[in-house]
C-alpha cells in the first residue's frame, strides 16, 4: 500500500465502504477470550460458511466494559437495530446464526444493551 | 420488516413480568406481531427500582411509569409518538454537551472505539476518523498551539498523579537540546485495574496517534511504549498497529509527507509494579535496575539517558486525539472544577455488574455503584469503596454522594489513582483488606530506600499481628510513627502512599480496628483467629449436642437449660456451630 | 546531575539569608553555614545514592520533604533544617534502620568508629520499638582481603556506587527487591569468583561493619609472643601521612619516626622502610625502561606493576596487554625477598625464623603476598603478613603505647634508608616522578635540574605529559582510579587494533583514586581535600630529604655492589621480578 500524504485520510474515509451487509462483532479482549470468546469466534467462523452467511463479516474487537456478561457480541444487520447479546454459549451462538441472521428475528433472551450508543460516530462527525 | 422493537427490563427476578406480559398481550390482541416485537431484556444500560422500557430504533427510554400508564405507552408505540413525562431523566448539570447520550451516565471519550472496531484493522480506525487529529496538528497547527490546546483543555495525568498534561509538555519543550523522548506508561500494576489493557487491546491506534501528536508538539523523534509483559495480547496488537501505521506513512520518516519524523518502539516490563513510577520506568528502559531516582532533577529536565523526556499514562494519551480535533473548549466543558473530562473506572468487587465504565468527572459514587453497576451483589449493604489501589484510601458510606474528582478525593484521604474501584460490603473486613494491600506494596517495593523497604515490612508485621489477635493498644502509635516516616521520607510515591489504606481505614473504621485490637473480635469473620462463638440463651433448649461435640469440653450447662461456652478455653474449631440444629450459636 | 552555570543565588536557611553558588546541594550549602544536616548514606567522596532518607529537610511551598544530599539549591529557596517534625521523621526512619541491624556492637570491628553508632547517639535512641529482623547469610571471607558480612549491611549503596561508578569493576550489585534486597556479587557468587580486584575501596567507604578489611592484628600479636622468631617490619609511604588521623591529627602529619619507635617498643627486631624498596623498584624498572626505549628490547609503553589490584585487573580484563607490564615486583615484596636473603646473610640470622610484616594502605596486598610462587623467591614466603593502616591504628590502641608521646627514631640500616623519590610513591604520579628523575640520568648521563615534575602531580583522572630528556621526548601518562585506567587501556587497544603507533612510552597506574594515600586500607572519611593533604605530606617529606633521586640511595648502591651486582641481573630477576598469567574473566 501507498504511504499517505496530506488529504489522503479524508479521501480514504469517504471511499471506505464495507462490502458486507452485516457484522458480527465479538468482544475479544483478554477478558472476553478468558471467558470463552475464542471458542465462540471459532464456532462462528466454521459454521457461517456452511450456512451461507458469507455476506456477514465476522470481526473481533476489544473489551466493551461489560465484563459481567462475557463472552458477548454485537450483531449488526442492514435495516435492523444493533443488538448486543451477552453470556453467549454454543446454543445461543447457533440460535443467533439461525434466527437472527437468517430469519432476521431477534432472540428473546440474553439481550443486552450497550450502555451508550455508538458514541464514536457522534463525536467525530464531519 | 419489524418496525418497532420494544425491550422490557424488569427488576423483579421472577420470570413473570407484568409489564412484559401486558405488552405482549396487547400486541397479540391487535395482531401487530409483524410491526411490533416485544423482548424481555436482561440489561438495558441503566438500572432502576422500577421497570424500564427501551424502544428501538428511535432509542426512546421510559422510566417511572405505573401499570395503569401502560395503555397510554402502548398506544404511543403504535402511533410512533412519544410520551414526554416518562422519558428517562438525567442530571443536566453534569453534562452540558449536547451530543451526550441521554440514556446513560456514561460518556465515552477514551473508550470511544473500544468494542466498536476491529483493533487489528487500521482501515477501520481511519474510517472512523482516526489520524485526522494528527493531520490537523502537523499541517494546521504549530507545536506551541498544540501545547496550548492541551493546557487549556485542563487534561490532567490519568495515571494517578493528576499533573497538568499541557504544563508537563510545555516544561519539556522549553528545555534546551535536540534529543527528547516521549514515553507511554503502559505498565498497569494496580491490582484490579485493567482500563489501560482495554484501550491497548481494543484501540491501539489511538495511543500511536496520541504519542505522535505529543512528539510533534514537544519535538521528539523517538518514543517508547513501556508495556508490561503480562499483557501479551496488548503487545501483539500494539506491534501490529505500529507496523501498519508505518506502512501507511502515519509513523516513521516524513509522516503524511511532512517534515515531521517519529519512530515508536515497544519495551516490555518484567513484573515490577515499581516500574510504573516514572523514574524507575526510565531506569528500566535504560537496562538498569528499576530503582526510582530522587527528583529534582525532574524527567522534563533530565530523563531517559539524561535527555529531557516526558511520560504519560495510556488513558491520558487516548484523550489527546479528541482534544486536538474537537478543541480545548469542548473538553473543558465536561467535568467539574479543576477536574475536566472523563475518567475510566474498572469497577470490581461486590457489585452485580462489574466492568469498565467511563464517566465525566463529578459523577457520584452512588451513581457509579447503583446506577451503572447494578448495586451491591445479593442486595447486601454498602460498606466502603477503595479507589487508587494500594496507594489509595477507603471511602465510607457517608461520602457516597460525593463528586468523584481529584480534589475531593484527596481531601478525604484517598486519591483518584489509575481508576481501579473496589466495592466492599458488610462481609468484608477492613483490617483484612489493609493486610492485602500492604502485602502487595511490600512485595513490590524496590528496596532502595530504608523507610519503604523496612517500614513496609514492619507495618505488615504489625497488621498481621492484629489480624492474628495479638494486637495491643501501643500498636496504634507504632503504626502512626512508621506511616509518618514512610509518607515523609520515602523516595517515591510507592513508599509514600503505602500507609494510605491503613491510615484511612483506621480513621473511618476506628471501631472495627479497636474491636480487632482490644476485643480481639472480627465482626465479619474474615480474620479466622478472631472469630468468637457464643450461645444465645433464648434460643438454646439445652439439648447438649454442642457440649458433646466440643473437643476441649468448654461448654457447660444442665440438660434442658441454656448452655454457655467458656471463651477462655474455646479453640474456635466451630464444631458446636455445625452441631446446633436450633441456630442458637452465633459466630462473630 | 544537570550542569548549572555557577551563579550565586540567595537562599534562606533557618530564617537567615545566605548567598551561595547554585551548583551546591542543600547539604553542602548548609555546611557553609556551619549547619550539619544529619546524613547516613551520603559520603562526601561519592555522588549521593538517596537511600536512607535521614537528610530530609523542609522547603517552603513544597508539600513534600526534600532530601538535602541530592537536591541543588534554587533561587529563593526557604529551607528549614531542624525542627520538631523533622526530628520525628528522622528518628522514625533511624529506628526502622536499627530494627534490621544486629545488636553486636561490642564485638564488631567498627565499635567506636561506626557511623550508625554515631547517628544513634546523636538522636538519643534509647529503644527500638519494632521487631528486630536481621537477614540471614554467611559471611564471605573468600578473598582474604575484604570480609563481607551481609547481616550488618544497612543498604546505603556506597560500596556498589564506588565499585560500579568509580572503579567500574562491577563486583558488587543489588540483588532481589523489597525487603529482601541485598548487596552481593552479581549471580550471588563468592567475591573471590567475581570480578573483584580486592582494592578495598568498598571497605574504605562502608559506614558500618558490613564490609571490612580482613583483620590480621591478632595473628601479629600472637606471632610476637614467639621469642624464637626474628620479627621485622616495613611501612609503606602512604601510612606515615594518614596514621595520625586515627589519633586526631590532621591528614598529612608526618609520623615516620614515631612509627619506627612504636614497632621497636612492641618487640620488632628490625625496622625497614618500603621506601627503600621503592628506590630499588625505580632502579630495576628504570633500567627496564631503558632496555625497551633505548635498546629496543621488549614492547612500549612500559606500564608500572606495583599495584596488586591493578595487576589483578589487567590479568582479568586486559590480558592482551600483559607484554607491556614491568616485570618488577612491588616495593614491599622486594624488601621482603631481600630481608630473608641479603639481610639474613649479612646479619647471620636464620631466614626461616624471620617474620616479615608489611604495613600497607592497601587490602590487595593481603592477596598479593600469596599470589604465585614468585612471592616465595627467598625460599620462604617473602612477606608473611600484610596489615592495613586501620589495623595498625587498632593495634596501637591495644598495645597501650601512647604513640604521640614517643620520640622520633630511625630505621635500621641495610634496608631502611630512602630518598625523596621513594617516599612520593604513595601519591598518584609519584612513581612516575621518581622514575623520571632516575631515567633522565640513565638516558642522558646528566642529573635532572628541576626535580619537581609538577605535570604528573594532582588529582586529574588521567594526566598526560611529555618529558624532554635532552632531545629525546618521552610521552608519559598517569592514571588513577580503575574507571580512568580503563580509558587508557582502551586507547592502547584501539591503537593496537588499528595499527596506529602507541600514544605513550611509560604509564603509571594506581587502582585507587588519588593513589595509595587513599587506598582501601586507609582511615575512613576520605575526600579529595584529604587526598591532597596526605599527598602534600609526602611531597613535604620529599622536600626535606637530603637525597631526592633513587639512584643516589647509598644503601641501594651498596646492595648492588655486595649482593645483586646490577639492575636486571640474574639474581635481581630471581628475587625482584615476577611473571603474569592471563586469567580472562569475560570473553568477548
Amino acid at each position: 500500500m501507498e504511504k499517505m500524504k496530506k488529504g489522503d485520510l479524508a479521501e480514504f474515509k469517504k471511499n471506505y465502504k464495507s462490502p458486507y451487509k452485516g457484522e458480527i462483532i465479538i468482544s475479544m479482549g483478554t477478558c472476553g477470550i478468558a471467558a470463552g470468546g475464542d471458542a465462540v469466534y471459532k464456532l462462528f467462523e466454521s459454521e457461517m460458511k456452511e450456512k451461507g452467511l458469507e455476506n456477514v463479516k465476522l470481526k473481533k474487537t476489544g473489551c466493551l466494559g461489560m465484563c459481567f456478561c462475557e463472552p458477548n457480541l454485537i450483531v449488526k444487520l442492514d435495516g435492523m437495530p444493533d443488538i448486543l447479546y451477552g453470556n453467549v454459549d454454543e446454543r445461543l451462538a447457533r440460535l443467533i446464526m439461525n434466527e437472527h441472521l437468517t430469519k432476521k428475528r431477534i432472540i428473546n433472551f440474553n439481550t443486552i444493551f450497550m450502555p451508550t450508543d455508538d458514541i464514536g460516530r457522534k463525536i467525530f462527525k464531519d | 420488516m419489524i418496525k418497532q422493537h420494544v425491550f422490557v427490563w424488569d427488576p423483579t427476578p421472577s420470570n413473570s413480568s407484568a409489564v412484559y406480559n401486558y405488552l405482549v398481550k396487547k400486541v397479540n390482541e391487535r395482531d401487530l406481531g409483524e410491526s411490533i416485537e416485544v423482548y424481555r431484556s436482561t440489561y438495558i444500560g441503566l438500572t432502576s427500582g422500577t421497570p424500564i422500557i427501551r424502544i428501538l430504533p428511535k432509542n426512546i427510554i421510559y422510566t417511572k411509569f405505573e401499570q395503569e400508564d401502560l395503555g397510554e405507552i402502548f398506544e404511543s408505540i403504535v402511533s410512533d409518538e412519544v410520551v414526554d413525562r416518562f422519558i428517562c431523566e438525567y442530571d443536566a448539570k453534569l453534562a452540558p454537551v449536547s451530543e451526550r447520550d441521554k440514556q446513560s451516565k456514561q460518556f465515552k471519550i477514551v473508550l470511544r472505539n473500544v468494542g466498536y472496531l476491529d483493533p487489528e484493522s487500521i482501515e477501520e480506525y481511519i474510517s472512523r476518523g482516526g489520524y485526522k487529529a494528527l493531520e490537523k496538528a502537523i499541517f494546521e497547527m504549530d507545536p506551541d498551539r498544540v501545547i496550548k490546546e492541551i493546557k487549556d483543555s485542563g487534561l490532567r495525568g490519568r495515571g494517578g498523579g493528576g499533573f497538568s498534561t499541557g504544563l508537563k509538555w510545555e516544561l519539556t519543550r522549553k528545555e534546551p537540546g535536540a534529543e527528547k523522548f516521549v514515553i507511554c506508561n503502559a505498565d498497569e500494576g494496580d491490582p484490579g485495574a485493567y482500563m489501560d489493557r482495554a484501550v491497548l487491546e481494543g484501540d491501539p491506534h489511538t495511543i500511536v496517534e496520541g504519542m505522535a501528536i505529543g512528539a510533534y508538539a514537544v519535538g521528539c523523534k523517538e518514543g517508547f511504549i513501556y508495556v508490561r509483559a503480562e499483557y501479551p495480547l496488548a503487545i501483539e496488537r500494539l506491534e501490529k498497529a505500529i507496523s501498519d501505521a508505518k506502512k501507511y506513512g502515519l509513523l516513521g520518516d516524513n509522516i503524511l509527507g511532512s517534515e515531521f519524523s517519529f519512530n515508536l518502539e515497544l519495551r516490555w516490563g518484567a513484573g515490577a509494579f515499581v516500574c510504573g513510577e516514572e523514574t524507575a520506568l526510565m531506569a528500566s528502559i535504560e537496562g538498569k535496575r528499576g530503582n526510582p531516582k530522587p527528583r529534582p532533577p525532574f524527567p522534563s529536565q533530565s530523563g531517559l539517558w539524561k535527555k529531557p523526556s516526558f511520560i504519560n499514562n495510556v488513558e491520558t494519551w487516548a484523550n489527546i486525539p479528541p482534544i486536538v480535533e474537537k478543541g480545548s473548549g469542548w473538553f473543558s466543558s465536561i467535568g467539574v472544577g479543576r477536574s475536566k473530562g472523563t475518567k475510566v473506572f474498572a469497577v470490581t468487587g461486590k457489585v452485580k455488574d462489574p466492568g469498565l465504565i467511563e464517566v465525566p468527572m463529578g459523577t457520584t459514587f452512588r451513581e457509579i455503584v447503583y446506577d451503572l453497576c447494578g448495586g451491591i451483589l445479593d442486595n447486601k449493604k454498602f460498606k466502603a469503596v477503595q479507589t487508587g489501589g494500594p496507594s489509595g484510601g477507603v471511602i465510607p458510606e457517608k461520602f457516597i454522594d460525593m463528586s468523584v474528582d481529584y480534589e475531593t478525593l484527596m481531601s478525604i484521604g484517598s486519591m483518584m489513582g489509575s481508576g481501579g474501584l473496589i466495592v466492599m460490603d458488610q462481609s468484608d473486613c477492613m483490617v483484612d483488606v489493609n493486610k492485602f494491600y500492604l502485602q502487595f506494596s511490600v512485595d513490590e517495593s524496590c528496596g532502595k530506600c530504608a523507610p519503604c523497604r523496612i517500614g513496609g515490612k514492619q507495618l505488615l508485621d504489625l497488621i498481621s499481628k492484629i489480624t492474628d489477635g495479638k494486637g495491643d493498644k501501643k500498636d496504634i502509635q507504632k503504626i502512626k510513627n512508621i506511616s509518618n516516616a514512610m509518607q515523609k521520607a520515602s523516595l517515591c510515591a510507592l513508599g509514600q502512599t503505602t500507609p494510605n489504606p491503613v491510615l484511612s481505614a483506621m480513621h473511618y473504621f476506628e471501631e472495627e480496628y479497636m474491636e480487632h485490637i482490644s476485643d480481639k473480635k472480627c465482626r465479619t469473620g474474615k480474620c479466622s483467629n478472631l472469630v468468637q462463638y457464643m450461645i444465645i440463651p433464648e434460643k438454646c433448649i439445652g439439648c447438649t449436642a454442642c457440649a458433646l461435640k466440643c473437643p476441649v469440653k468448654c461448654i457447660s450447662g444442665e440438660k434442658k437449660k441454656p448452655h454457655i461456652i467458656d471463651q477462655k478455653f474455646c479453640i474456635k474449631c466451630g464444631e458446636c456451630f455445625n452441631a446446633c440444629k436450633f441456630n442458637a450459636i452465633v459466630r462473630g | 546531575m544537570t550542569q548549572t552555570k555557577d551563579i550565586k543565588v540567595n537562599i534562606k536557611i533557618n530564617n537567615k539569608d545566605y548567598s551561595v553558588s547554585s551548583s551546591l546541594t542543600i547539604l553542602e550549602a548548609a555546611k557553609l553555614a556551619h549547619i550539619k544536616i544529619p546524613t547516613l548514606c551520603k559520603h562526601e567522596d561519592l555522588p549521593p545514592t538517596a537511600n536512607c532518607g535521614i537528610c530530609v529537610v523542609k522547603v517552603k511551598n513544597n508539600r513534600k520533604l526534600i532530601r538535602a544530599c541530592c537536591t541543588l539549591v534554587e533561587k529563593g529557596m526557604d529551607i528549614t533544617t531542624h525542627d520538631g517534625e523533622l526530628y520525628e521523621v528522622r528518628k522514625n526512619v533511624l529506628e526502622l534502620i536499627l530494627s534490621t541491624h544486629p545488636f553486636l556492637c561490642l564485638t564488631c570491628l567498627r565499635n567506636g568508629n561506626c557511623e550508625l553508632q554515631k547517628l544513634a547517639e546523636e538522636f538519643g535512641i534509647r529503644e527500638v520499638p519494632y521487631n528486630n529482623i536481621v537477614k540471614g547469610g554467611k559471611t564471605d571471607t573468600s578473598t582474604k582481603a575484604v570480609v563481607f558480612d551481609a547481616q550488618k549491611c544497612i543498604g546505603c549503596g556506597r560500596c556498589v556506587e564506588v565499585c560500579q561508578e568509580i572503579q567500574q569493576v562491577h563486583a558488587l550489585e543489588f540483588l532481589d527487591r523489597g525487603f529482601n534486597a541485598r548487596i552481593a556479587p552479581a549471580g550471588d557468587i563468592q567475591l573471590a569468583d567475581s570480578p573483584c580486584i580486592k582494592c578495598g575501596q568498598c571497605s574504605a567507604h562502608c559506614p558500618v561493619g558490613a564490609i571490612v578489611e580482613f583483620s590480621q592484628a591478632t595473628q601479629v600479636w600472637l606471632t610476637l609472643r614467639d621469642e624464637t622468631l626474628h620479627p621485622v617490619v616495613q611501612i609503606a609511604p602512604a601510612v606515615r601521612v594518614a596514621l595520625g588521623e586515627g589519633f586526631g591529627l590532621e591528614p598529612g602529619a608526618l609520623l615516620t619516626g614515631q612509627i619506627y619507635a612504636f614497632f621497636r617498643r612492641i618487640g620488632f627486631k628490625a625496622i625497614f622502610d618500603t621506601n627503600f624498596g621503592a628506590d630499588l623498584t625505580i632502579m630495576e624498572e628504570g633500567s627496564e625502561l631503558i632496555e625497551r626505549l633505548v635498546h629496543g628490547k621488549g614492547t612500549l609503553p612500559l606500564i608500572t606493576s606495583c599495584c596488586p589490584a591493578w595487576v589483578d585487573f589487567l590479568e582479568k580484563y586486559y590480558p592482551d596487554l600483559i607484554e607491556h607490564f614491568s616485570t618488577a615486583k612491588s616495593p614491599h615484596e622486594m624488601v621482603g625477598a631481600l630481608s630473608k636473603t641479603y639481610y639474613a646473610e649479612k646479619m647471620g640470622i636464620d631466614p626461616g625464623k624471620i617474620f616479615m610484616l608489611s604495613v600497607m594502605p592497601c587490602t590487595a596486598k593481603k592477596f598479593e603476598i600469596a599470589r604465585t610462587a614468585d612471592m616465595h623467591s627467598s625460599g620462604y614466603q617473602d612477606v608473611d603478613v600484610s596489615i592495613t593502616t586501620r589495623e595498625l591504628v587498632r593495634m596501637i590502641k591495644t598495645s597501650g603505647v601512647n604513640l604521640l608521646d614517643l620520640e622520633d627514631e630511625k630505621a635500621d640500616s641495610v634496608l631502611g634508608s630512602y630518598t625523596g623519590a621513594g617516599t612520593i610513591f604513595g601519591a598518584t604520579g609519584g612513581v612516575m616522578e621518581a622514575a623520571i628523575r632516575t631515567a633522565y640520568f640513565l638516558v642522558t648521563g646528566k642529573e635532572l635540574e628541576n626535580l619537581d615534575v609538577e605535570d604528573v602531580r594532582g588529582l586529574k583522572g588521567v594526566k598526560r605529559a611529555t618529558v624532554d630528556m635532552n632531545g629525546k621526548k618521552i610521552r608519559v601518562a598517569v592514571a588513577h582510579g580503575i574507571g580512568n585506567v580503563r580509558e587508557v587501556c582502551e586507547e592502547l587497544r584501539e591503537c593496537k587494533a588499528s595499527g596506529k603507533p602507541m600514544p605513550y612510552d611509560f604509564i603509571e597506574v594506581m587502582a585507587c583514586e588519588g593513589g595509595c594515600i587513599a587506598g582501601g586500607g586507609q582511615p575512613y572519611q576520605v575526600t579529595n581535600k584529604i587526598r591532597t593533604m596526605r599527598s602534600k605530606g609526602l611531597y613535604n617529606d620529599d622536600g626535606k630529604c637530603e637525597l631526592r633521586c633513587s639512584h643516589h640511595n647509598k644503601e641501594v648502591q651498596q646492595l648492588y655492589k655486595e649482593f645483586l651486582d646490577k639492575p636486571l641481573s640474574d639474581k635481581s630477576h630471581h628475587l625482584l621480578h615476577t611473571k603474569y598469567i592471563p586469567r580472562p574473566i569475560y570473553y568477548k
